[in-house]
């Protein structure tokens, strides 16, 4: 294990856990919603951007009491990731069929 | 260990608890717009909706399909009858809301409702901007100048005309702003007032960057973000203005900051449908790549940002976009490329009138020349530009471009005509303020003129501070 999942492991005690069962009851669906209307993810990519904040809120959220916001601006933030790897992701694929059309791949660089 | 235990032992009952598997996500999207339909309908027509009810998830879902279809109708009027139902619908609904999206939906409806009235009425607009202020003051009631429709066309030509003439922009958006804050001036039903102090102040924060008037472009920048924090259409104006700011930190040549804010930003303006803003804001990336050191990256996003700009019709953009791969493509050595660039670039800055656009050409065209050995053409050339900075009173580009024809004068051993024209930007450095990082290399200059012994090493220093 290491260090910082140490401290983790250490300080995120039950206490913390109900707190965050509390938060995630709450806000999981405000979130999604944010994540899909104001982000335009589609809902099954919303739900897990919502599910990885709330997995960062059990390694670094320390102030619960401004846990809402500190969860909105995380969902934002992944929401901008999540848009740029899906838009990344279709450049590639496009420049991958590209080559596919404009001729076969041969095995040697497949296996690179 | 104990603590760690407990942990291990909440494990499962936290993922039953979040039932991870199949979470429920509410309504999916296209279910949402087909009942949204329905609702904008409903709510159109007058058919009463108990707004009293608690709201579920799903109905939540459905007012932001609402919304979304609103942003999508092109017809103003249509998308005020729809939406001021839906405004005062759901400023009634009562639900459990801890992350603000009520006031997110309210925020968006109204900013839709009102974007349209900054495009106004040009006629009057026009009218206003011919007469000198003092003739202004005493006929505002006949001119109209408490109209927001007046207000928001002079705030959109101000922006046209801002590269054809900075300064002149500079001070009508000074004069605009005092007029609207002092007195407090009643201007349209909701946020206008407001609306119009941060444009104005924008406009005057902008046009002071680029007269290189960096500490008052950092008040104007704090009094634009002042007013804009109380309009409902803050995301937009924000991010317009965090988009100034970066610009000026890529003037300070603070270019980590620059590339790590800049994608950011763009992603922004593209998520708030801001395409030329987000096209514009790229150029900020490219530049900062170009700074340091990644000129094949520069020069791919260039030709992109130049693509787009000109699918988008944004002319100026395009314009700059082209000079920006003259410049790169010229320090590549790639000449003809660069003089393709060059000439496209030229057509629309002269087609479009922007003289600082033109003026920086010519300044890049001087580069060029120099780095082809050209060096009377290149101070030539030099000297066409410093002419039109001196026009458009841009006193930091004049000062630069005064110590570069020094270095090239002293590359032709003319130290008597070098030492004249370092004297001639010295004043203006003093007086602008300008290149307090540069400080060390600005005495040594100052001393070695004084010494009548140009210090070329000090000479290059201080330019080094200039260049965007």
């Amino acid at each position: 294990v290491r260090k910082d999942s140490k401290k983790v492991l250490v300080t995120f005690g039950l206490a913390e856990s109900r707190l965050l069962e509390e938060l995630h009851a709450q806000l999981f669906l405000p979130l999604v919603r944010r994540a899909t209307w104001q982000h335009g993810l589609s809902k099954e990519d919303a739900g897990d951007v919502v599910q990885e904040a709330f997995v960062l809120a059990i390694r670094k959220l320390n102030n619960y009491d401004r846990a809402a916001i500190w969860l909105r601006h995380t969902v934002d933030n992944l929401c901008l990731n999540a848009k740029r790897k899906q838009r990344r992701r279709a450049c590639l694929t496009a420049h991958w069929l590209s080559d596919a059309r404009s001729g076969p791949v041969s095995s040697d660089s497949d296996d690179e | 260990m104990s603590e760690i235990r407990s942990l291990v032992e909440a494990i499962p009952r936290w993922l039953a608890l979040c039932r991870i598997s199949t979470p429920n996500l509410g309504l999916e999207r296209n279910e949402a717009r087909s009942r949204a339909v329905l609702l904008l309908d409903e709510l159109q027509h007058g058919h009463e909706r108990d707004g009293s009810l608690k709201v579920r998830g799903e109905e939540i879902d459905t007012l932001h399909a609402a919304v979304e279809l609103l942003s999508e109708e092109s017809d103003f009027s249509r998308r005020c009858a729809l939406g001021y139902p839906l405004f005062h619908y759901v400023r009634v609904l009562v639900w459990a809301d801890p992350i603000g999206e009520r006031e997110d939906l309210l925020h968006a409806i109204g900013g839709l409702l009102r974007r349209p009235a900054r495009e106004g009425d040009t006629q009057s607009a026009v009218m206003v901007l011919e007469l000198s202020p003092a003739n202004r003051i005493g006929r505002s009631d006949v001119l109209g100048l408490e109209r927001p429709e007046v207000l928001g066309s002079i705030a959109r030509i101000l922006w046209e005309r801002g590269e054809r003439n900075p300064e002149l922009v500079r001070a009508e958006a000074v004069f605009f702003y005092c007029f609207l804050a002092e007195p407090v001036r009643s201007i349209g039903s909701m946020d206008e007032r407001e609306c119009c102090l941060g444009e104005f102040a924008l406009i005057a924060g902008t046009y002071c960057r680029v007269l290189n008037r960096r500490a008052d472009a950092r008040l104007w920048f704090d009094r634009a973000e002042v007013n804009f924090r109380l309009t409902v259409r803050i995301q937009a104006d924000l991010s317009r203005l965090a988009y100034q700011r970066l610009a000026l930190r890529a003037e300070e040549r603070i270019f980590d900051e620059v590339l790590d804010q800049a994608p950011l930003l763009t992603e922004n303006f593209r998520r708030l449908g801001m395409e030329e803003d987000a096209v514009k804001c790229g150029f900020l990336t490219g530049l900062a790549l170009q700074e340091l050191g990644r000129p094949a990256e520069a020069i791919e996003l260039f030709k992109e940002a130049s693509a787009e700009s000109e699918r988008g019709g944004y002319r100026k953009l395009h314009a700059h976009a082209e000079n920006n791969l003259f410049m790169l493509y010229a320090n590549h050595g790639d000449t003809t490329l660069a003089l393709e660039r060059c000439r496209r670039a030229s057509a629309v800055f002269a087609e479009l009138g922007n003289r600082v656009g033109l003026a920086k050409l010519r300044w890049n065209v001087g580069g060029f020349l120099r780095t082809q050995g050209r060096i009377s053409e290149a101070i030539e050339t030099y000297r066409f530009a410093l002419e039109g900075f001196r026009e458009l009173g841009m006193r930091g580009d004049e000062a630069a471009v005064l110590l570069v024809i020094a270095d090239l004068l002293l590359e032709q051993g003319a130290e008597a005509q070098a030492e004249w024209e370092i004297r001639a930007a010295l004043p203006i450095i003093d007086e602008e303020k300008m290149v307090p990082e540069g400080m060390a290399a600005y005495a040594l200059l100052r001393e070695s003129v004084r010494r009548r012994k140009i210090d070329r090493n000090a000479l290059r220093d201080v330019h080094g501070y200039f260049q965007e």
